[in-house]
Formats: C-alpha cells, sequence, structure tokens
C-alpha cells in the first residue's frame, strides 16, 4: 500500500467578524490515507469536518501544519483532486454535457475525445438522453449525478465529497450511495467523503474518522470490516452503528452547549 | 421583467392596448375632456400623417432613434466593461465605487447646460446625455453581478483546473450576465429619459424638438403624436432587448414558460 494523502498537524483558525475573536476550528489533525481507500470523515456540525475539505481540496490555506498528496504540499485547488459539493454548484449556463467536459475543456483536449469522455460518464451516471439539458431542469439527485461525473471527467485520482448527499431525500441518498459504491468500484480513487450520517459512513468508508466538536479534533478512527455490498439490518452493521453512535453523541451534545449562549441571543452582540 | 411571447400573453396584450386607446377616444369623443388639453388618439394619427408629409416626421424619428442607438450602446458597453473591471480589480473597484456613487446622483437632465457649452449643439451632447443615463445602471449592476457570483461555482472551476484568464471567460462573465441584462434594462429606460430631454432643451431635429416646436405653436395634437411615438418606440426597444436577453439567459429559469 503506498499512502496517497497526508494530513500533518492541521490547524485552522478563523477571526469571527462581529467579536472580533478568533475562532478554534480545528486542531491539529492528523490522517494518513491509502491509496484507493475510501475515508468518511464523521462530526457534529461546526466540527470543521468540511472546513478540513476545504483545505485538503485547497480553497482554504490551514492556520498550522500541510496536507501532502503524493508527497507533495498542496498550496492551492488542482484537477489532481476532484471536488464534489453539497448544493452541486454546476454551471447553470451549462448543458448537462458541457458540464462534464468543463475539466477536459480548461485542458484543451479535443472536441470529440472530451465529448466521447462525457458521453461515457452520462451512460455510467444513468443520464442518457439528460445531455442537452440545463441544470435547473434537472432534479436533486441529477445534479448531483452531474456534479460526480464532472469532477470524475477530470480523472483525479483523490475525490473530496462535501456532504454530497446531504440535500437529497432519503430514498435518492440510499440510490447514490450504491451507484458511488458502483463508479468507486470501476475507478479505484481515493475518496475523502464528509457526512453527518453514520449509517452513510458505514455503508461507504473502509475507514471512518469520527470528529470531536469544535475546535476539531480526530475522536476515533474505526475500521469498516464488513463485506460489500454492506447489509444495513445486520447485527455487525448495528454494532458499528451503536459504538459510533456513542462516540458522537457525546461531541453533538458538547457542540450544542457551545452554541447555546449565543452572545446575540444574549443581547452582548452587536 | 416580462419575457414570455406566448400567443396568448399577446392576445391579452393587443386586447389591453386596444381598450385603452379606444377608452382615450371616447373620453375625448364625449366631451368629458378639452380636446384642446387632451387631443384624442385619432386626432395624433391626423396630425402624424399632416407632419410625415415631405418626411418632416420621418426625420426626427431618425434623428431620435440614430441617437439612442448610439447613446445606449456607448454607455452600455463602457459600463459593463468598468463593472466588469471594477469587479476584478480589488483597488479599481474601491477607488471607483465612491466616485460612481457621487455621479450616479446627479440626473443626466442636470448635465444638459453643461453638455451643450462642451458640445455646442452638435450631436455630442445629445449622445453624452444618453451614454451618461445608460452607464450607471450598466456599472452598478454589473459590478454586484461579480461581486455576487457563488463562491461554490468559482471553487469548482478552480478545482476543475481553471487558470486566472479561464475563471473570467469560463466563470465570472456567464455567471454575471442575468446582472448585465438587468443593467441594460435598466439603463435602456435612463437613456430614452436622457435622449428626450436633451431634445427638449437643445436640438435642431428629433421627437424631443418636435415636441418643443409643437408646444409654442400650440399644437397639442402634435405634441401628443410625439409623445406616443416616444412610447411605440420604446416600447420596440424594449422588446427586442427582451428578445436578446431570452437568448442569452436562456439557461436561466426566468426566461422560461
Amino acid at each position: 500500500m503506498t499512502v496517497k494523502l497526508q494530513v500533518n498537524r492541521v490547524s485552522k483558525e478563523f477571526v469571527d467578524r462581529r467579536s472580533k475573536s478568533t475562532v478554534r476550528a480545528l486542531d491539529e489533525i492528523n490522517l494518513e490515507v491509502q491509496k484507493g481507500e475510501v475515508i468518511c470523515i464523521l462530526g457534529p456540525s461546526g466540527c470543521g469536518k468540511s472546513t478540513l475539505l476545504n483545505i485538503v481540496a485547497g480553497f482554504l490555506p490551514p492556520s498550522g501544519g500541510e496536507v501532502r498528496v503524493d508527497g507533495r504540499p498542496v498550496t492551492e485547488p488542482g484537477p489532481d483532486r476532484g471536488f464534489v459539493f453539497q448544493e452541486f454548484a454546476l454551471f447553470p449556463w451549462r448543458t448537462v454535457l458541457e458540464n462534464i467536459e468543463f475539466g477536459p475543456v480548461l485542458k484543451g483536449m479535443e472536441k470529440a475525445d472530451r465529448h466521447a469522455r462525457a458521453r461515457e460518464l452520462i451512460q455510467r451516471i444513468h443520464l442518457t438522453g439528460f445531455e442537452n439539458k440545463y441544470p435547473f431542469e434537472l432534479s436533486g439527485g441529477m445534479k448531483q449525478r452531474v456534479g460526480i461525473a464532472r469532477a470524475l471527467a477530470n480523472d483525479p485520482e483523490v475525490l473530496l465529497m462535501d456532504e454530497p448527499f446531504g440535500a437529497l431525500d432519503a430514498q435518492t441518498r440510499r440510490v447514490m450511495q450504491e451507484e458511488l459504491l458502483k463508479l468507486l468500484g470501476e475507478t479505484k480513487k481515493t475518496v475523502l467523503f464528509v457526512t453527518h450520517a453514520i449509517d452513510e459512513a458505514i455503508v461507504l468508508a473502509d475507514r471512518v474518522v469520527i470528529m470531536t466538536a469544535r475546535p476539531g479534533q480526530v475522536k476515533a478512527l474505526l475500521g469498516v470490516d464488513l463485506p460489500r455490498p454492506r447489509d444495513r439490518t445486520s447485527p455487525e452493521f448495528n454494532e458499528l452503528y451503536r459504538n459510533m453512535d456513542d462516540l458522537i453523541r457525546v461531541e453533538v451534545e458538547k457542540s450544542i452547549e457551545v452554541q447555546d449562549p449565543d452572545p446575540a441571543a444574549l443581547g452582548e452582540g452587536a | 421583467m416580462q419575457t414570455q411571447s406566448v400567443s396568448g400573453r399577446l392576445g391579452i396584450s393587443t386586447l389591453s392596448v386596444t381598450g385603452f386607446v379606444v377608452l382615450w377616444q371616447l373620453c375625448v369623443t364625449l366631451e368629458l375632456v378639452d380636446p384642446l388639453i387632451l387631443p384624442s388618439p385619432w386626432m395624433a394619427i391626423q396630425s402624424g400623417i399632416r407632419r410625415s408629409e415631405g418626411g418632416e416626421l420621418l426625420r426626427h424619428v431618425i434623428a431620435s432613434v440614430v441617437r439612442i442607438t448610439e447613446g445606449f450602446f456607448l454607455g452600455s458597453v463602457m459600463g459593463v466593461l468598468l463593472g466588469l473591471l471594477m469587479g476584478q480589480v480589488r483597488l479599481i473597484g474601491e477607488a471607483l465605487e465612491p466616485i460612481v456613487d457621487i455621479l450616479r446622483q446627479i440626473p443626466e437632465v442636470a448635465w444638459i447646460p453643461l453638455a451643450i457649452l462642451m458640445f455646442q449643439m452638435g450631436e455630442g451632447s445629445k449622445v453624452f446625455i444618453i451614454t451618461y443615463g445608460a452607464l450607471f445602471p450598466a456599472i452598478i449592476c454589473t459590478f454586484d453581478g461579480v461581486k455576487m457570483t457563488d463562491t461554490a461555482i468559482i471553487r469548482a472551476a478552480r478545482s476543475l483546473g481553471a487558470s486566472r484568464g479561464q475563471l473570467f471567460w469560463r466563470v465570472t462573465l456567464p455567471a454575471t450576465l442575468p446582472h448585465i441584462m438587468t443593467g441594460l434594462w435598466i439603463g435602456l429606460g435612463y437613456a430614452f429619459r436622457g435622449l428626450i430631454a436633451a431634445e427638449l432643451a437643445g436640438a435642431q431635429e428629433g421627437i424631443g424638438f418636435m415636441i418643443m416646436l409643437a408646444r409654442e405653436d400650440n399644437l397639442t395634437a402634435d405634441a401628443f403624436m410625439g409623445m406616443a411615438l416616444i412610447g411605440v418606440i420604446g416600447f420596440c426597444a424594449i422588446y427586442g432587448l427582451g428578445a436578446v436577453r431570452n437568448h442569452v439567459l436562456r439557461w436561466h429559469e426566468s426566461t422560461q414558460e
């Protein structure tokens, strides 16, 4: 096994504009991801899990520490790390096909080649016949299929997914999880997948990172050694679910306590 | 912003406009108002026919249409370019914003005396006023549009490998298009106001000039004919711009049925 991605003592601090105080979002996160591994990052809301993903993507600089991909430090976003957004972030003026071929277009790939690649991806995400539709004409699930295909069109070795199914209904979520596993099985990507849903993490992940409430730290790193496809109703699945739920519940309660005394609500705010 | 062009909608529009004109005609025919103060549509049409002799009316219409086209085009292009520049280069945006905010509050009409001094009675003064009117809505809407570009979309493009130039041409510009179209839409209204004001104040031809002459000769029907013409030309301009908008923003939800 080779190490694909390293997160070395990454910290992140934000300055709160209202109170001018410094908020520590991430505290010395360490993580090593093997090539082809699927890692789910699980944590209460506000724990900084999306911030961590944004740092790995190069969207945000860390306040301390560094991220390395193939041993090289990350300084900016790049096509070697595909990103899938919770709110899809499709280009509304581009059709399904044009969204998917955006990466290849930027690289200057020949029209015939990039069309062939986009069409193949469209087939794999079951959107044949929708090539020329604009994003506003698609359902949420379809939009995210396009979002995933757009990221895959660059054939990145690392795929970063920020609660990609968070905006979808429960049924669509299940279908999308299965489709993603199929896509990943075919492509062997290294995946960092942020979620707040425990069952989603167990279905998808080789290993699950459980984060603490803010400032986010790695609380536990659990391997999921269940055979695939994973049966949500099996005793092993449920035991793992209970373990993770116990670990997370404490953090959720902590984060609620931390968030509760909102200065604005107490009349101390601006 | 009305964008639809369904036949049903067209039918309603035709009906409402016809009804309005008929009602107006009735008010005058039934002597509810003094025709010297409010002439009837029929009197306006008659005046139009009378003025058409010798190509006089056409000459005024052409003069006005040429001016509005030049001024609107100039103001829109300069406004969009400035807005984009202000949005892209932070220093320029911060430096120009207060100047824009001061100048935009000065109505184009207030510039007429100065414009006449600067350009004498030539075409320059009229085109300057119209350009001024169209300029600021274009600047402000474009500038706002660039600033409001969705962060996630910018990030998506960067993670797909977009360079700075590609980011501007392939993301910022198309993302700003709906705002640019709004700027042009508002600017068109200001441009028309500027056109007529400038022609009323100092011109030798044009619809505004014709209205001014009619007033001096107490020919209210001629004045009304001129005003109706402005309305019709303005309607055509809005219709044309709407068609352009619907095409340019065919990917936008607002242009759908």
